[in-house]
């Protein structure tokens, strides 16, 4: 690896792993979405690296982007979470709809 | 007879449990937290292209914008409050708290003082993934309650 260089793709694929962990079922649903982000993401940081290495900002700089990528970061996993639990929701209540139009069929009257 | 206590005992629990089952895993949609994100946005973007159009000017220095940060983190104080008295608001709140880090990251940056265009527009890249993830919750969150 040339030094002081991102090797974007195993970033990548790293990146991908950590968030298919976080998210697991709700992946599938999310992928593209999620690996254009973290795409975003990683152009952030080679960029990030580049300003470094041309000392336009310094190391505490620097760090202090790397705070705000990962925070972005951050929030874009809630916000897939968040979409994943709403899914989930959906189907349960879904389900338990079902239910109770069965019940109200087989009694031939709306009791619930 | 035993026997149709019983099942009349299960099928009351069966009835009780359907007729108040409306599961809720998450929060409900709230509009005034939705119009608060979209302002906090609406004056971070506004920021931002003052900052691009001003590099290198004396208008840039961090004295000059100390109201902006005031105004913004007053902002982020009464979304997180209001988003804590709503019930099943975890997720939320935690992007409030994220979204707070940045902008008191984006304060430190700016009191060292911005050097290039570069540095603005890798923030407010940055700054428009969270936007985008705190808004697409938000939709999510609406739609659930049209359905």
């Amino acid at each position: 690896m040339e030094k002081n260089k991102i090797e974007v793709k195993p970033l990548l694929q790293s990146m991908l792993s950590a968030s298919k962990e976080v998210l697991k079922k709700e992946w599938k649903h999310v992928a593209p979405v999620a690996e254009l982000q973290i795409k975003n993401i990683i152009h952030n940081l080679e960029q990030i690296a580049e300003l470094k290495l041309n000392k336009r900002i310094t190391e505490e700089q620097a760090k202090l982007h790397l705070t705000i990528q990962k925070e972005s970061f951050k929030t874009i996993l809630l916000s897939f979470e968040g979409i994943g639990i709403i899914t989930a929701e959906k189907a349960i209540n879904a389900a338990l709809n079902t239910v109770k139009s069965t019940i109200n069929k087989a009694i031939g009257w709306r009791l619930l | 007879m035993i026997i149709n206590i019983r099942n009349f005992g299960l099928f009351s629990i069966l009835v009780f449990l359907f007729s108040c089952a409306e599961v809720k895993l998450i929060q409900e949609y709230d509009a005034v937290s939705n119009h608060k994100i979209n302002i906090i946005y609406d004056k971070a973007t506004k920021f931002f292209v003052k900052l691009k159009r001003n590099i290198g000017l004396p208008e840039n220095r961090f004295e000059k914008h100390i109201d902006f940060y005031d105004d913004l983190k007053s902002d982020i104080h009464i979304l997180e409050t209001r988003t804590k008295a709503i019930d099943k608001s975890a997720i939320v709140q935690k992007q409030i708290n994220s979204l707070d880090i940045q902008i008191q990251t984006i304060e430190q940056l700016h009191k060292a003082g911005f050097k290039s265009k570069e540095e603005i527009e890798l923030i407010q890249s940055a700054f428009d993934q969270t936007m985008t993830a705190i808004l697409k919750l938000q939709v999510a969150l609406k739609n659930k309650n049209n359905q």
